[in-house]
């Protein structure tokens, strides 16, 4: 029966190097399709020997490449030559051969896209009973969107059977990992986006053996680094005292903002190296260093920070200017002439 | 589009338009009563004005006039009332004024006045003490308070005790005692309480009845703004500041009349002009000094008899010390710049700080240096710094920079021998207490617990006083 | 002596004014001469008239009247200025126009050297 469904799949494609086919006619060959897995490769070749001389306007063609290849060649080129040699025999010898599509999706709108479905579904058929994880610990994958799909195929891929398609995928990817299939994670890997963006995770931060974890932070120009130990309060920004390195005082409360917000003004040393940018950014990039530190020491903490806007990095930056324009926004003075 | 009518004339209450004609006579006096009373109305001056017309007409006094257009809006107003312009020193006297007491300040209860033992208790350490009202008047006299410092907003001119000031405290006692002179440098970052430490130095002194000479500021010694002239005779040349001397000797002579007025000369002192037996009263002396033109003389004179075998310990002390370590803006005859340490004045309060001219009685010679207008000194900052590594025992000791050429010979000599003590930020302890005092005062709204008092010591710098105080009073000071 | 009266403050400065500005008040004396007049009498430069005593004050008068200052001084630029002249020289002849000496262009700012450039100067 394996034998059998190997040779249908060959004679799917047309082509299979392992399996004792003869050239066959495609129309021989769809009979065999039609004929199921009832008959055997013999009987398929039987058939086709019948059908061929008994259907003269049977068109007969093949690829050549698969002829050469094939071992026996040379008894199948006898035989054909015999069919065309024989005065007897009466039919029409095709004048155009053409190459045997390589999948009966070849002629469907969207043959390639149509393929991995029909594999998929395979898939899913042979191991759709196998366990499956929760879905909150299947690990997470960018698929290839819609629009992704039909650039890199080509094909105008409607998006209910695209839906279809990535609910398979995704079914076949919860499957749980120590037993999911090679045939499985093959299948999928077409399916995966180039970039995976959910990879991209940044480090843990680490308390080292001297009790330091170190936070980065940034705010508009400025970059702070932020070495946090357990301690009494102090606070040192390149190697001076926060009175002397800010001026303001309301910049020195943003710096120090993530430990008062927490309640562990006391608690904590810093030590910080700040550069870049101006009083204000510096001030803020510390907050946001000192903030992931602190998170590094007490996780717990996190949704207080972010309560206390600690955080989330502020993206803004200086406005470009554009040209045509006095500064990024601004127009120029309208004057009448 | 602008409503003819302006929001403050709907503001107002109008039941007479609404109500009908019959009860408008009636209610006429209540809707005026009630109509006059608009909120934060500027005018209702005008509106009283026009009060009767706005029972005559419905609609009121006041309609808001359209855009009118002004011409020459540009051109300045020059009919401007400005008043009357201050007279000459008045902004200055209103700069430098310094208010010692505020009687909207709360009193702060069980607040002690400081005693001379007080001072010199370790335990003491981190207390607020009051300054008896006899010590501020002299304190005043010689001019220690600094209208930077923000007395004015307590009721009583009260320190904080840190153990640095008990720790000065005893030196200065033990030196005192032992007939030495205790010669010391204040340093520290800005706003640490330099000045301060100056002050409670002075307090102490005149707890203990010693006889303090301030300068309050080395600045107005080498800016070029005092009257100089050589002294005739000396050589090498050397300046006195006669103005400066005089009013230096009226400030001793106030602060210290306590003290004085028990004292007589034991010299007498042929080359002054007026005749000061052998056993006057000192005052005598310092009452001499009237003029500017003998002051430096009588100066010389009376700075001979305080240094005299068998008078109580001096204290000498300067503010702002950098102004004094370099080259002053005065010039000399041949135009060229004179170094401070010409400076006759100067040259004293130098010498004694580097030792030359000891005091027989003992006492004290303290110099702060300032981080606040002050010029650099490399050659001070260096031999600061080397003074402070050697009495650490530090194993590098500061080198001079072999590229620079900026170093002052004169300066490193005067300050080879002295002490120095750092000044940094204030414990948590000592943060809690002057929290707490604040607090007392009523100008601290927080309740003063441990974080309240972490948190500010943390943005003060790790406690520095004047940061700290600026965090937590939001006062302006810079 | 015009100095003489001049430099006495209860004629002509006010009591209130600078010793170093009163000085600079008289034609040929710029900041530097009158530094340098200061610091020979040892008066500091943010001394006021009314705080000189009147010895010194005699002895200013004294070295004003030593030195070349207000017409003397303007003589001899008038006398450079006429020998220039004399001589025919470009510098004289724009002198004598009352036009920049030194090549600048005349289109425009030339106010200064209107106002400066004559025969007989006078400022």
């Amino acid at each position: 029966m394996a034998a059998l469904r190997q040779n249908l799949t060959g004679a799917l494609r047309g082509s299979c190097p392992g399996a004792r086919l003869q050239w066959q006619t495609l129309d021989q060959q769809f009979h065999a399709l039609r004929l199921g897995g009832s008959s055997s490769s013999s009987s398929i070749t039987a058939a086709a020997a019948k059908a061929s001389t008994s259907t003269s306007t049977s068109r007969c063609m093949s690829t050549d490449a698969q002829n050469d290849s094939n071992s026996n060649t040379s008894g199948s080129q006898t035989e054909f030559r015999s069919i065309i040699a024989s005065p007897e025999n009466t039919l029409r010898i095709a004048t155009h051969a053409r190459p045997v599509p390589l999948s009966p999706s070849y002629f469907s709108r969207q043959p390639v896209f149509n393929d991995s479905y029909l594999t998929l579904q395979k898939l899913m058929r042979s191991y759709g009973n196998l366990p499956v994880i929760p879905a909150g610990q299947v690990e997470r994958v960018a698929w290839n969107t819609l629009e992704d799909t039909r650039q890199t195929l080509g094909e105008h891929v409607k998006a209910s059977d695209y839906a279809k398609c990535i609910e398979l995928v995704k079914r076949l990817h919860a499957i749980h990992p120590t037993l999911k299939p090679e045939a499985v994670t093959a299948a999928l890997q077409a399916f995966k986006r180039n970039v995976q963006p959910f990879s991209n995770v940044p480090n843990p931060i680490v308390v080292d053996k001297f009790g330091r974890a170190l936070g980065v932070g940034r705010r508009k120009a400025s970059v702070a680094r932020a070495w946090v130990v357990e301690g009494t309060g102090e606070v040192q920004v390149n190697g001076k005292n926060l009175a002397d390195a800010f001026g303001r005082v309301h910049d020195r409360e943003s710096a120090v903002w993530p430990l008062r917000a927490t309640a562990r003004v006391d608690k904590y040393n810093v030590w910080a190296l700040v550069e870049g940018g101006g009083t204000t950014g510096q001030a803020e990039a510390l907050t946001l260093a000192i903030a992931k530190a602190l998170m590094a020491h007490e996780p717990a903490l996190k949704p207080a920070l972010r309560r206390a806007g600690c955080v989330t990095r502020d993206p803004r930056r200086v406005e470009r200017k554009k040209h045509g324009r006095v500064k990024a926004r601004k127009m120029p003075t309208w004057v009448k002439r | 589009m602008s409503a003819p009518n302006c929001l403050r004339c709907l503001l107002q209450l109008r039941p007479s338009v609404a109500l009908p004609r019959h009860l408008l006579v009636a209610r006429s006096t209540a809707a005026i009563a009630i109509a006059w009373t608009a909120p934060f109305s500027t005018t209702t001056a005008n509106n009283a004005k026009t009060g009767g017309g706005g029972s005559k007409d419905k609609t009121g006094g006041h309609i808001r006039a359209g855009k009118k257009i002004k011409l020459g809006k540009f051109k300045k107003n020059t009919t401007a009332d400005r008043g009357k312009a201050p007279a000459p020193g008045e902004r200055k006297a209103f700069r430098k004024k310094i208010l010692l007491s505020n009687n909207n300040a709360l009193p702060v209860p069980g607040l002690v006045d400081l005693t001379p033992e007080h001072m010199l208790d370790p335990q003491n350490a981190a207390t607020v003490l009051s300054i008896p009202d006899a010590v501020v008047d002299q304190l005043r006299a010689v001019e220690a308070f600094k209208p930077t410092q923000c007395w004015g907003v307590f009721r009583k001119p009260s320190m904080l005790l840190r153990t640095e000031t008990i720790d000065l405290m005893n030196r200065m006692k033990g030196a005192a005692k032992q007939k030495q002179t205790l010669r010391l440098v204040v340093t520290g970052d800005r706003i640490t309480g330099k000045s301060m430490l100056l002050l409670q130095a002075m307090t102490h002194a005149f707890l203990n009845d010693w006889i303090v000479v301030n300068i309050p500021e080395g600045q107005e010694l080498t800016t070029a703004s005092t009257e100089y002239a050589a002294i005739p005779g000396s050589d090498p040349v050397r300046y006195m500041q006669q103005t400066y001397v005089l009013k230096l000797i009226q400030a001793i002579r106030k602060a210290n009349e306590k003290v004085l007025s028990k004292l007589s000369t034991v010299q007498s002192h042929p080359e002054l002009p007026q005749h000061i037996p052998v056993g006057s009263p000192l005052m005598q002396l310092a009452n001499s000094a009237k003029e500017a033109d003998n002051a430096w003389m009588i100066f010389q004179a009376l700075w001979q008899e305080l240094t005299a075998r068998g008078r109580p310990p001096m204290l000498f002390a300067l503010d702002g010390l950098s102004h004094i370590m370099k080259v002053s803006d005065y010039r000399s005859p041949a135009f060229e710049l004179i170094h401070a340490h010409d400076l006759a004045l100067v040259r004293l309060f130098v010498e004694s700080l580097g030792g030359a001219g000891a005091f027989p009685n003992g006492g004290a010679v303290l110099a702060a240096t300032s981080r606040g207008n002050s010029p650099r000194a490399p050659s001070m900052e260096l031999a600061l710094q080397q003074r402070e590594a050697e009495q650490a025992k530090a194993a590098d000791v500061p080198q001079p920079d072999p590229f620079f050429r900026g170093y002052d010979e004169r300066v490193q000599a005067a300050l080879r021998t002295v002490q120095v003590l750092k000044l940094s930020g204030i414990s948590k302890l000592e943060a809690r207490v002057l929290m707490e005092y604040w607090a007392a005062s009523g100008i601290l709204r927080t309740t003063v617990d441990e974080s309240a008092v972490s948190e500010k010591w943390t943005l003060g710098g790790n406690g520095v006083v004047g940061e700290m105080e600026r965090a937590a009073l939001l006062t302006m000071r810079l | 002596m015009v100095i003489n009266q001049a430099l006495s403050p209860r004629n002509n400065f006010h009591e209130l004014k600078l010793v170093k500005k009163a000085l600079e008040s008289f034609y040929a004396l710029g900041p530097q001469a009158s530094a340098r007049v200061l610091a020979k009498y040892s008066i500091h430069p943010r001394a006021k008239m009314g705080s000189l005593p009147p010895k010194t004050i005699t002895a200013l008068t004294a070295e004003l009247s030593s030195m070349t200052i207000e017409n003397e001084a303007r003589r001899i630029v008038q006398d450079n200025i006429k020998r220039l002249r004399d001589i025919g020289t470009y510098r004289g002849r724009r002198h004598a126009m009352g036009l920049p000496a030194r090549g600048q262009n005349t289109k425009n700012q030339i106010e200064t050297a209107k106002r400066l450039n004559r025969v007989d100067r006078k400022g």
